[in-house]
């Protein structure tokens, strides 16, 4: 098989690295390069903004939409995106709050219902007493069917 | 060791198979998940339990700056498929940002997002708590909003997580000096690729030791299945959206605001590191030139309770490296004490 010469490679290697890597090292950890380096990376954007402004005005001479406008267009499909699945969380919450007020309620007239059919029998001698029949103490006595159909008639 | 024009003949017939898109579908993730929630480009994935025995699921946030899959690269090293053997587990992936989304602010996500994400997963499991897992600026996302949300975290795990950004090392004294209001008058968003440029710019010889490293364990298939798997990591980048990258670098690496407890939302609320309760572990790389140890210092205020590790690997290193397993179960049994 062929072969580099890997010893002679290795040392090469050793050496480069440990010359070269350590003084690269240095350079990108020093604090003057990294000013100058933002301060290149302020001139692309300054000029990348200025290369887009003018785009966008040749395109606006035309009355065509610019990039800006398409991007403005979908940001604000993202805002109407992001509220609607505020709202729908809102309802859905409230959807089930409501149904576990409503649990919480049934459970309570289940209880009551309960309490009263155990008072029932202890309610029983509280009736009023005529002579010597029990009288129901129900203030309202429903009108008989047939003066309902008179009256009904007379209006 | 193999001679040296063999290993050259390897890794031609790789890219030459890379050229050919015999890796174009190589999977992201490796753990089966289902998505359970999307809104906008945000998806919530569902990792469901092998063997439940934990009933708290666990909220994974990533970072923003990466794809989610670093997590889930191999069987071996993912983070995923380990903790989703006894609890369910759900991930926030943010997607692939476009123009759209250049004016949301960084609370959108921190807060917003996530608690979209908690909110999901609390209605589909019953309960009021979840615990939660941060990796790199997805863990002072996460660290954020539980200080936002103190009720709704029971534990939190920040891995590899700055929140001091006083002094950030390499990475902030770029950070410090970008010309943060030029570029949002300029860009919608950061380019993923640039962001990934300016990654290994930082650390110059990276790419030579990583082709030594190479040259040197090409021999294993673990290893060439996990080079693989990062190499397609790496060349997955995202954007960060351009209102939310002017925030990160102006109110977190410039201004320090979280630390500080300064820090308001885009609605107003303050960021107060007071307020949180969850007990939390912090997870260091001694050798992380992102989130050096400095940077991963509590605010002050903040007087939960808390549990800092140390481990001697990098900011990578902790999630698939050799420390990776330790890594695993050191989490694993504070989230289950």
């Amino acid at each position: 098989m062929f072969n580099f010469g890997e010893d002679y490679m290795k040392q090469f290697y050793d050496n480069w690295q440990q010359a070269f890597g350590g003084q690269l090292e240095k350079m990108v950890n020093d604090q003057e390069f990294i000013s100058q380096m933002a301060k290149a990376i302020a001139a692309t954007m300054t000029g990348k903004s200025m290369a887009s402004k003018t785009m966008n005005e040749a395109m606006s001479m035309m009355n065509l939409p610019t990039k800006d406008d398409i991007v403005l267009i979908q940001q604000k499909l993202t805002d109407i995106e992001e509220r609607l699945i505020d709202h729908s969380e809102f309802v859905e919450d409230s959807v089930e709050e409501c149904r576990a007020e409503l649990k919480k309620l049934q459970d309570r007239i289940q209880v009551l219902e309960k309490s009263c059919v155990e008072k029932k029998p202890a309610s029983a001698p509280r009736v009023k007493t005529v002579g010597k029949k029990p009288v129901k103490a129900s203030p309202v006595k429903p009108a008989k069917k047939s003066e309902q159909v008179s009256k009904k008639s007379k209006a | 060791m193999k001679p040296f024009g063999e290993v050259i003949d390897f890794s031609l017939e790789k890219i030459f198979r890379m050229v050919a898109g015999e890796y174009a579908d190589y999977p992201r993730g490796v753990t089966p998940n289902e998505e359970v929630y999307q809104a906008g480009r945000i998806r919530l994935l569902k990792f469901p339990a092998r063997n439940p025995s934990s009933h708290l699921p666990l909220v994974i946030v990533p970072s923003l700056i990466n794809r989610w899959y670093i997590l889930d690269l191999t069987p071996d090293t993912s983070f995923i498929s380990y903790f989703s053997e006894n609890r369910d587990c759900y991930l926030i992936d943010w997607g692939y940002a476009g123009c759209e989304s250049a004016h949301l602010e960084l609370s959108h996500y921190y807060h917003q997002s996530i608690r979209r994400a908690v909110r999901q997963v609390r209605r589909a499991t019953g309960l009021g708590q979840v615990d939660m897992l941060g990796y790199c600026i997805g863990g002072t996302m996460a660290y954020m909003f539980s200080c936002l949300e103190p009720d709704m975290i029971r534990k939190l795990v920040l891995l590899t997580s700055p929140l001091d950004f006083a002094e950030a090392g390499v990475l902030g004294m770029y950070a410090k000096d970008f010309p943060a209001d030029d570029f949002i008058d300029a860009m919608d968003y950061m380019p993923g690729w640039l962001l990934a440029s300016s990654f290994n710019f930082i650390q110059p010889m990276g790419i030579v030791q990583k082709a030594e490293k190479f040259y040197q364990k090409y021999d294993s298939e673990n290893f060439r299945e996990l080079y693989i798997a990062m190499e397609r990591w790496i060349a997955d980048p995202v954007n960060f959206p351009a209102r939310s990258y002017h925030d990160l670098l102006t109110r977190l690496y410039k201004n320090n605001e979280l630390f500080g407890g300064k820090l308001v939302t885009a609605e107003g609320r303050p960021v107060d590191p007071s307020c949180r309760k969850a007990e939390c572990m912090m997870v260091n790389a001694e050798h992380d030139h992102i989130a050096p140890a400095a940077t991963t210092r509590f605010p002050d205020a903040d007087r939960a309770p808390r549990k800092i590790m140390n481990y001697s690997t990098g900011h990578i290193g902790i999630t698939v490296g050799k420390y990776g397993i330790k890594v695993r179960e050191d989490i694993r049994n504070f989230l289950e004490v």
